[in-house]
C-alpha cells in the first residue's frame, strides 16, 4: 500500500496554523478545514499576550499572512467535517463547505460592499458588544481579508431582491449562485486543533450576568480593549460610561467545572495592565483564590501589575448583588463576610472543551473523557492517525498550544510513514 | 549597462485611485533618472495583473522595477515571484507603498497624489543602486547532538534516529540508559562533555572531552536536554534543615521508606512543606503542588496511620488533573495551611516549623517527619554548558526560547534547540511534548538531503574601511561575524548572518552595509523623498 503523506488539519487557531507551518516546510500537504469564515482562533481576539503583554496582532499576522501565500497549505474555510474511514496512512475524509458568496480570487477586502449592505445584526465575534453587516469579516484585520455572506440574516436569502453588495463591488466578487458543496480529500493523518469554549456564565445566576450590564466575561473585556474592537478599544460600560471601580472575579466555575483553567490568573493580571493603561482613574480589586502563576516569567508578572499586592483580595465571592447602577460583590474572606462596591465586574469563566466536540468525535470515531474533552495518551487520541492538540484535551495557553501543535505535527509524520499511532 | 527602470502604479480598485489622482501622478515620474516606463494598472496583485507585469519586464527588457502599490507586508512575495517569472532577479525590484502608507492615510487628494511621487520617486533611487543578489543555498549535515540523556533526550533521539540520520547523544554520566544505547541510530557518548562549538546550522563541529581523550563530532544541528533538579536543603538556606527529621521530596516516593520505618507508632504527624526554596529562585516551578499531592496519596497507602498536614502557598494546579487531585487531598482530610517557612527546628523527636501567614503574623507546627517539596532549578553544569554553545539564558539559568509561545523549542542561535526541563521546570508529560517538538521541529528543517536556503540580504565588510575594533563581534547575536588576525579586520560568514543590521549601526567607520540597504541607496532614498 502506498501511504499518503497529505495532512488533514482541523481547526485554523495559533495551533492549527503552527502545526500546517511545521508539516508543510516537512513537505507535507496540508489541508487546513476551518469552521468560521477566517482563521486565527481565539488568540486574534487578544490586544496583548502575557507574560510580555506582547502585541498579539503583530505577533500574529506575519504567521497567518505566510499561511495564506504557502502553496503546501490548502485552506478551507466555512468547512466541517462530515465523514472519515481508513486508519494511518489512508484516510478518507468527507467535507462539508459552505459557500461564502464571494470568490476568493477576486475580492480584494477593500470593504466596500459592507458599507453598501441594509442588513444589521449582531456580531458574535464581538461577543454581542457590535453590530456587522449581512456580508462583513469579523472585525479589521481578521484574514483572509475577504468577506462572506450570512446567508441567515441576508435578505436576499429571504426572497427580497437585494443586489446592494454585488453593485457595490469594482471586482465582481459577490457570487450569489455559489453553492455548499461537498469534499472528498485522501489523506494519511489528521490533527485536531479545534481549541477550547468558554463556560456560559449564565450557568451561575448568583454571579448576575445578563441581569446587570456592567457584568461583563473576560473576553468581552478583551474586545472592548481591542484596538481593532467594537469601542476601538475603550473600555467603558454598556451605556458607554468609564467605570470608575472594577472588580476582577478569579475562578468563575472552577469549583462546578473541577478544573483549574490555568489562564485566568495571568490573563486578569493582563486586564490590571489594559484597566491602568486606559483608565488611570478606575479603581482595580482581584478577587482571588490560589494564584496559578506556573511559568518562569510569571512571578515577575505578577510584581509588576499588582506591585506590592495591590488591589488584590484573597476571598471568594459569594454573589453579585445588582444596586441600582452598582454592583455589590458580597465576597468571603478570613471567614466572614465582606461586601464591595463597583460600577463594573470582569468574570473569568472556566475553559470547556470545546463547541460540537461531542459530534466531532463521532464523526472522528476517537473517544471523549467523562468531562467532555478529548482523551490523549500525550497528544495521541484513542484512534491510530488521529492527533489532538491544544485546547481540545484541556485548557492550554498559547505556549502550551504550540508545543502540542509542534508535537502533533510530528507524530502526524510519522504516522504517514510508519502507519503508527503517533506516539 | 544603461539602467532600464519600469514603473508600475496599482490603482487597487478605487483603494489607490480614490486618494490619489493617477492620472496626474505617472507624468510627474515620466523622466526619471532611468525610467523608460510608467503605466497604470487597476489591480496588479490579480492573476491578470501579475501576468501583465511579468510580461512588461519581459517585453521592455527592464533592469529593475519598482511596484507602487500596497505594503510590502501583503504582496512582497507575490512581487518578487513575478519577477522571476519575468526573468528579472527578485531583489532588483521595489515596493513603494501608497495604500496604506499614503491613500488611506493622507486625507487631501492633492497632498497625497505629490507624496506618492515622492515615495515612488525614493523607491526608484533606491533600485537603481541595488545589485542582482543570488538565492543562496549550503548542503547540510542531518546529523543531531542531542546533550543530556535523560527523558527528553530519550524521547527526543528515538524519534530523530533513522536510516537517513544518525543521532549522538553526550551525557556527564558514564553509563547510559539502555533505552539509549539500544536504539537504531543512536551512538552515545558516556562520561564526555561538550567543550567546545564551532559552526552553524547545518554544519556544526562538536568538541567533546573526556577523561584525557578528545573527539570531535560533525552533526547539523543540536538538542540542550540538559533538565533541572530539585534545590537541595543547602540551597533553600532555612535554619535548621538539617534537622535529622526533615527530608527533600525525592523523584522516586520509595526513598521516604526508610523516613517512615522511623516513625514513631501510633499517629504521627506528617507534614509536607510545599515551594521549599521558592523564595531564593524567585518563580513558582509550577509542577511541585501535583507532585506534592500525589506524594501525599501514596503516604496515604503507604503509612495509613500518619496524620498528614500540609504548608502551602497558593496551589499551582493547572489543567485537568490537578484539581481532581487536589479535591482528593481535601477529600482525605489533610489539615491545609497557608503559610511560607521560615525556619525549621528538631525539638526533642519532633520538628517546630515556623511560618509566616500572609497577613504578616507568624504561625508554628510541629511534627514528626516534615518533607520539604523543593523548588526546580537548572541541572548542574548547565550554565557552563550555556556559555559554551552560546544561547541565551533567562535570570534563573534555565535556556531561554527564541520566542516564549511561538519557537517553543528554538533557542537564540539557529540550529540549537531546547527540549525538556532545560528551559523550565516541567512535568513528564510537558517534557516528553517538548521533546517531540524540538525532534519534529528538526525533522522539518534539517531534511536529509535537502539543502539549506541562506539569507540573500546578508551584510558585508568593506575591509578598506575597517579599523578592526570588533565592535560588530559584540553586537551580533547569531555570531556570523569574525575576526581575521592577518588582515586585523572583520568579516561576516555570510552562511551564518541573517541581515538584522545591528552590526551596521555599530561600526563607527561605515565600514558594513547590509545589502539591499547600503548607506548610498537609503541617502539616495531619503533625499528624493524630502526634495
Amino acid at each position: 500500500m502506498t501511504r499518503n503523506g497529505d495532512i488533514l488539519i482541523i481547526g485554523a487557531g495559533i495551533g492549527g496554523i503552527q502545526a500546517s507551518h511545521l508539516l508543510s516546510k516537512a513537505g507535507h500537504q496540508v489541508h487546513l478545514v476551518e469552521k468560521t469564515a477566517h482563521i486565527g482562533g481565539t488568540s486574534i481576539k487578544f490586544e496583548d499576550v502575557f507574560p510580555n503583554l506582547e502585541c498579539a496582532t503583530c505577533m500574529l499576522s506575519p504567521l497567518e499572512q505566510e499561511l495564506l501565500q504557502d502553496p503546501n497549505v490548502h485552506l478551507l474555510t466555512l468547512t466541517e467535517v462530515a465523514g472519515l474511514e481508513g486508519g494511518p496512512g489512508d484516510f478518507t475524509v468527507r467535507l462539508r463547505q459552505r459557500a461564502r458568496y464571494v470568490n476568493l480570487e477576486n475580492c480584494i477586502g477593500c470593504g466596500a460592499c459592507y458599507d453598501a449592505c441594509p442588513v444589521s445584526t449582531i456580531n458574535e465575534f464581538e461577543e454581542g458588544l457590535s453590530q456587522r453587516k449581512a456580508i462583513c469579516i469579523p472585525c479589521a484585520g481578521t484574514l483572509p481579508n475577504v468577506p462572506r455572506i450570512d446567508k441567515e440574516v441576508c435578505i436576499r436569502f429571504k426572497g427580497q431582491e437585494c443586489v446592494a453588495c454585488q453593485q457595490a463591488c469594482m471586482f465582481e466578487a459577490v457570487e450569489y449562485g455559489q453553492e455548499d458543496r461537498d469534499i472528498e480529500l485522501k489523506v494519511g493523518a489528521v490533527l485536531v486543533a479545534v481549541g477550547s469554549g468558554t463556560m456560559d456564565v449564565r450557568e451561575l445566576p448568583h454571579l448576575s450576568y445578563g441581569v446587570h450590564p456592567g457584568v461583563f466575561t473576560s473576553l468581552e473585556l478583551e474586545r472592548l480593549n481591542a484596538s481593532n474592537g467594537p469601542t476601538e478599544g475603550k473600555i467603558q460600560l454598556r451605556d458607554g460610561r468609564a467605570p470608575n471601580r472594577v472588580a476582577l472575579v478569579h475562578c468563575v466555575g472552577r469549583r462546578e467545572r473541577t478544573l483549574c483553567s490555568g489562564v485566568c490568573c495571568r490573563y486578569l493580571l493582563k486586564f490590571r495592565h489594559y484597566l491602568r493603561h486606559k483608565l488611570p482613574c478606575a479603581e482595580v480589586l482581584e478577587f482571588h483564590g490560589d494564584l496559578c502563576l506556573p511559568n518562569k516569567g510569571d512571578q515577575r508578572f505578577l510584581g509588576e501589575m499588582a506591585p506590592d499586592g495591590e488591589g488584590l483580595v484573597r476571598a471568594e465571592v459569594v454573589r453579585i448583588e445588582v444596586e441600582g447602577d452598582y454592583l455589590k460583590v458580597i465576597h468571603r474572606r478570613d471567614g466572614r463576610e465582606a461586601i464591595e462596591t463597583v460600577d463594573m465586574v470582569v468574570l473569568s469563566p472556566a475553559l470547556t472543551p470545546p463547541k460540537g466536540a461531542t459530534e466531532l468525535a463521532r464523526t472522528l470515531g476517537v473517544e471523549l473523557a467523562d468531562d467532555g474533552f478529548f482523551v490523549v495518551n500525550g497528544v495521541a487520541s484513542s484512534r491510530p492517525g488521529i492527533l489532538i492538540l491544544g485546547g481540545a484535551s484541556g485548557p492550554k495557553d498559547i505556549r502550551e498550544t504550540v508545543v502540542e501543535a509542534l508535537a502533533a505535527a510530528g507524530g502526524a509524520c510519522k504516522a504517514v510513514m510508519e502507519g503508527e499511532d503517533g506516539k | 549597462m544603461n539602467a532600464r527602470v519600469g514603473v508600475y502604479v496599482c490603482e487597487c480598485g478605487n483603494n489607490i485611485s480614490d486618494q490619489v489622482d493617477i492620472a496626474a501622478l505617472v507624468p510627474m515620474l515620466e523622466g526619471a533618472p532611468g525610467v523608460v516606463k510608467v503605466m497604470s494598472h487597476r489591480l496588479l496583485c490579480s492573476k491578470e495583473g501579475q501576468e501583465f507585469l511579468a510580461e512588461e519586464v519581459r517585453k521592455e527588457g527592464l533592469t529593475h522595477l519598482v511596484v507602487a502599490a500596497c505594503s510590502p507586508r501583503q504582496h512582497l512575495p507575490t512581487f518578487m515571484e513575478v519577477c522571476k517569472r519575468g526573468g528579472l532577479n527578485p531583489y532588483l525590484m521595489q515596493m513603494a507603498n501608497i495604500r496604506e502608507q499614503c491613500a488611506w492615510v493622507t486625507s487631501d487628494r492633492h497632498e497625497a497624489t505629490e507624496k506618492a511621487a515622492r515615495m515612488i520617486r525614493a523607491a526608484i533611487a533606491r533600485v537603481v543602486r541595488q545589485a542582482p543578489l543570488p538565492e543562496r543555498e549550503v548542503e547540510a549535515n542531518p546529523d543531531v547532538i542531542i546533550i543530556g540523556g535523560g527523558l527528553s533526550g530519550t524521547v527526543t533521539a528515538s524519534m530523530l534516529a533513522g536510516p537517513e540520520r544518525r543521532v549522538h547523544v553526550v551525557d556527564r554520566n558514564p553509563t547510559l540508559a539502555v533505552a539509549l544505547t539500544s536504539l537504531e541510530g543512536v551512538e552515545t557518548h558516556g562520561g564526555c562533555e561538550v567543550e567546545a562549538v564551532r559552526g552553524f546550522f547545518g554544519n556544526f563541529e562538536v568538541e567533546l572531552a573526556s577523561k584525557g581523550s578528545r573527539q570531535e563530532v560533525r552533526v547539523g544541528a543540536m538538542v540542550v536536554c540538559t533538565g533541572s533538579r530539585a534545590t537541595t536543603l543547602q540551597e533553600m538556606g532555612y535554619p535548621g534543615s538539617e534537622a535529622p527529621h526533615v527530608v527533600v521530596l525525592p523523584q522516586d516516593l520509595e526513598g521516604l521508606r526508610p523516613y517512615l520505618d522511623a516513625l514513631p507508632s501510633g499517629q504521627p504527624k506528617v507534614m509536607f512543606v510545599h515551594c521549599a526554596g521558592r523564595e531564593r529562585v524567585g518563580y513558582c516551578s509550577g509542577v511541585c503542588c501535583l507532585r506534592s499531592f500525589k506524594a501525599m496519596r501514596w503516604m496515604v497507602e503507604t503509612a495509613p496511620n500518619a496524620q498528614l498536614s500540609c504548608l502551602h502557598q497558593d496551589i499551582c494546579v493547572p489543567g485537568r488533573d490537578g484539581e481532581r487531585e487536589y479535591q482528593g487531598i481535601l477529600g482525605i482530610g489533610a489539615r491545609m495551611t497557608w503559610g511560607r517557612l521560615t525556619a525549621l527546628a528538631q525539638q526533642g523527636p519532633q520538628v517546630t516549623v515556623s511560618f509566616r501567614r500572609e497577613d504578616g503574623s507568624i504561625g508554628q507546627d510541629a511534627a514528626d517527619l516534615v518533607i520539604l517539596v523543593p523548588a526546580t532549578v537548572p541541572n548542574h553544569g548547565a550554565r557552563a554548558l550555556i556559555d559554551i554553545i552560546g544561547v541565551e539564558a533567562g535570570p534563573a539559568g534555565f535556556v531561554e526560547e527564541a520566542h516564549p509561545m511561538l519557537e517553543p523549542v528554538s533557542t537564540s542561535v539557529k540550529g540549537i534547540y531546547v527540549a525538556g526541563s532545560a528551559s523550565g521546570p516541567r512535568d513528564g508529560r510537558a517534557t516528553s511534548l517538548l521533546s517531540l517538538a524540538a525532534a519534529a521541529q528538526i525533522a522539518a528543517e534539517l531534511r536529509p538531503g535537502k539543502t539549506l536556503r541562506l539569507e540573500a540580504q546578508t551584510s558585508q565588510v568593506c575591509e578598506a574601511l575597517c579599523t578592526g575594533c570588533r565592535n560588530c563581534m559584540t553586537v551580533c547575536t547569531y555570531g556570523a561575524i569574525e575576526y581575521d588576525l592577518v588582515a586585523q579586520t572583520c568579516r561576516v560568514n555570510e552562511t551564518i548572518c541573517r541581515g538584522c543590521g545591528n552590526c551596521v549601526a555599530a561600526c563607527p567607520s561605515e565600514a558594513i552595509s547590509v545589502k539591499g540597504a547600503t548607506y548610498q541607496q537609503i541617502l539616495q532614498e531619503i533625499k528624493e523623498a524630502v526634495r
